[in-house]
């Protein structure tokens, strides 16, 4: 297999788990399937798009700025349409109508028209005699970098403590003094901003248009499905396994490659109901 | 009494001399002018929007200016042109021949025209039905049904035009032999094999050697295909992509350091846009397209008619667009294929279909493109055009330029048979 596919191939897994680990996120604590993640992902791009492309603000700080005003509009989605609503079903339902509202508002603000944002990291590299993409390699590495960075503040904070703690038992998160709303919304802020990460990153290889986010939804729709829903861990394996897939059966058998990573999920459902990491209900 | 006599004949003489007024001949008075409705659907939705909206307004001008000039003379009567859009958006049949519905029972009119989409097997049973002339192109045309079809022409030779597209392209860089055919591929349909004729003939007339990868719908990663295209020794890419796909076709092929010309037999747009889509001007070098400017051709003729016609169309866009160039593909389809239409009631002498398809049946037509043959009932039952210019441009810098030309082969043309396509 040529490097170069290898890379890709993390490319791709890098945007599927980023998205997959804020769908997760958001699933798990607050029960909800967000069918409006997409969208933040789309609003990240946008972001991207003005805030480097248009200010000419540095590539990193765009990211991060990117990333935190997507996250707030996730936290005031969160705030002021979510928590009155509360029902789970008519929450699902608004986020699918949220669709249309974010496509439809930013098509009113930016135009229909794809817009791209200039690569931060131009040329390509040569590695051990195989020349590979700057801009592959970097989003790469950033994508690590995040993951990483997501894992330990899960793992290793009070917030995220208290984030796992909600995500298991609620009530009883509660009754140790954890605001599990104010959890909520934290996560539902971060999860936007998880989306926004992947749309920023990824936004200089590909384009930007108000109607972007619907691929990816579903990509990490199939990587926590693969993975286990609830899981983060399994989010991080089904977006591996993804990105993995779309790239290398690409290569190797080209028109159907789109099959396959379907086919692997009815596959992995059949003989595990539950995903690779998720919980048997039994 | 004298002075009631007087009045009383004053009175007359008025109320006469309004009455005859009034009843005088219309001599004087100008007919209503005709009125020619043409219909156009284009694609203003979707990924090919872009070529819609930049199809259009040249369109548009063009109507203008022949009313300008009083109109379409067609016998002894001129001809007030209505032009109408319906968006139908390349890919969606239903929609497609939704518009062609709409454009036939809302707005009535007499002929379709500049069609390039694939649903030619949804909109030709609407047009014929009602007579309505349709002018499309020759990429779905393997549904066309000659005898129950007789009112479709195929203006718009585009797989014929791709392939010499593509050697205008490969004559322009000797240095290079390997062209690699790429476009999404619908269904399992096996496009080597129906193409390995083609692309025989292609390396026996030409010396280039043709291969084939195709990707699905909705890929905006083509960093595999790219790299499988390299490991095939491709030189030049020749997409039928849509703008979209071509511009991101060319930034990810610039990413991985490949500097392939990639061809489009679509025109090149405003190179801001393609800017836009590429990533970068490094990125949208090598971009070829579509080039068929009346006033660049060098290998096809255009009558001093059209000649001065595209002139003034392209004066007349730069005025209202602050000074940009029409986009090139509005005289490869739009309104060269509204001239079919329009070429052929002139030559008729009338409005009626049935006289219009005569004329052009077997006729030759002079267009913004040159002089186009008509095919007659031994091809496709119905006219489709040779002759079409095949010129391409290439993105230097911030510009697109000249690049080559190919002229489209007639019927006799050895490859015409090869594709299966002409005859």
């Amino acid at each position: 297999m040529p490097p170069a596919i290898f890379i890709d191939s993390l490319v791709l897994s890098s945007m599927y788990i980023l998205m997959a680990s804020g769908l997760v996120l958001v699933f798990s604590i607050m029960g909800i399937l967000n069918f409006a993640h997409g969208q933040f992902y789309m609003l990240g791009a946008y972001a991207i798009f003005y805030l480097f492309q248009q200010v000419g603000i540095n590539f990193f700080v765009s990211l991060v700025l990117s990333a935190a005003i997507v996250g707030f509009v996730g936290i005031l989605v969160e705030r002021y349409i979510m928590r009155p609503i509360g029902q789970p079903i008519q929450v699902v339902v608004i986020t699918i109508a949220l669709i249309s509202v974010f496509e439809g508002l930013i098509t009113l603000i930016a135009g229909p028209a794809p817009r791209s944002v200039t690569s931060a990291f131009p040329g390509t590299v040569s590695i051990a005699g195989v020349s590979l993409s700057s801009e592959r390699l970097a989003t790469v590495i950033i994508a690590v970098l995040l993951i990483v960075a997501l894992y330990l503040f899960i793992q290793r904070t009070r917030l995220g403590l208290a984030m796992r703690a909600a995500a298991q038992q609620p009530v009883a998160a509660g009754l140790f003094g954890i605001q599990v709303a104010r959890v909520s919304t934290l996560v539902m802020g971060i999860g936007c901003g998880l989306a926004a990460l992947a749309g920023a990153i990824m936004a200089p290889m590909f384009y930007v248009d108000p109607w972007i986010g619907g691929q990816p939804l579903v990509m990490a729709l199939l990587a926590i499905v693969i993975g286990g829903m609830g899981s983060l861990g399994g989010a991080v394996v089904g977006g591996i396994v993804l990105g993995m897939i779309g790239s290398i059966a690409a290569y190797y058998i080209g028109f159907w490659s789109q099959l396959i990573s379907f086919g692997i999920v009815i596959v992995i459902l059949l003989f595990r109901p539950q995903g690779l990491f998720g919980q048997s209900e039994k | 009494m004298k002075r009631q006599f007087v009045y009383v004949s004053l009175v007359v003489v008025l109320v006469l001399s309004i009455m005859i007024s009034c009843a005088a001949p219309a001599a004087n008075v100008p007919a209503p002018p005709k009125i020619l409705k043409i219909g156009s659907v284009l694609p203003f939705s979707g990924p090919a929007s872009m070529w819609g909206e930049s199809i259009k307004p040249v369109m548009e001008i063009y109507r203008d200016l022949i009313n300008d000039d009083g109109g379409w003379q067609v016998g002894d009567d001129k001809y007030i042109i209505e032009l109408y859009f319906a968006d139908g958006p390349i890919f969606s049949i239903q929609t497609d021949a939704a518009a062609a519905r709409s454009l036939i029972y809302d707005k009535q009119v007499s002929a379709i025209v500049s069609y390039f989409g694939i649903g030619y097997s949804a909109v030709a049973p609407i047009c014929n039905a009602e007579k309505v002339i349709f002018n499309t192109s020759t990429i779905s045309m393997g549904a066309y049904n000659a005898s129950r079809e007789p009112y479709s022409i195929f203006g718009f030779p585009a797989v014929e035009m791709s392939i010499n597209q593509a050697m205008a392209v490969m004559q322009a860089f000797p240095q290079y032999n390997t062209l690699c055919w790429t476009a999404t591929k619908g269904g399992n349909v096996d496009i080597e094999k129906i193409y390995a004729p083609v692309d025989e003939e292609i390396q026996k007339k030409y010396g280039v050697r043709s291969i084939r990868l195709y990707y699905p719908e909705g890929t905006t990663n083509f960093t595999p295909y790219l790299i499988k295209m390299a490991e095939m020794g491709a030189e030049v890419l020749f997409s039928f992509g849509t703008p979209l796909e071509i511009g991101l076709m060319a930034r990810q092929r610039y990413q991985m350091g490949y500097k392939w010309p990639v061809a489009a037999n679509g025109a090149i747009l405003d190179t801001k846009i393609v800017k836009g889509l590429a990533g970068s001007e490094e990125a949208m070098q090598n971009i070829c397209g579509d080039f068929c400017y009346p006033w660049m051709l060098k290998k096809v003729t255009v009558s001093p008619r059209y000649l001065d016609m595209a002139n003034r169309i392209r004066e007349a866009y730069k005025q209202k667009y602050e000074g940009k160039e029409p986009y090139a593909g509005a005289f490869g389809v739009g309104v060269t294929m509204m001239g079919h239409y329009l070429e052929g009631v002139r030559m008729a002498g009338s409005t009626d279909p049935d006289k219009v398809m005569k004329a052009l049946r077997g006729g030759t037509v002079e267009t913004f493109v040159g002089k186009y043959t008509l095919s007659g009932n031994e091809t496709y039952g119905s006219p489709v055009v040779f002759g079409f210019p095949c010129a391409m441009s290439i993105i230097k810098g911030n510009e697109s330029v000249y690049l080559n030309e190919e002229p489209l082969w007639d019927v006799d043309h050895p490859l015409a048979d090869v594709t299966g396509l002409i005859k």
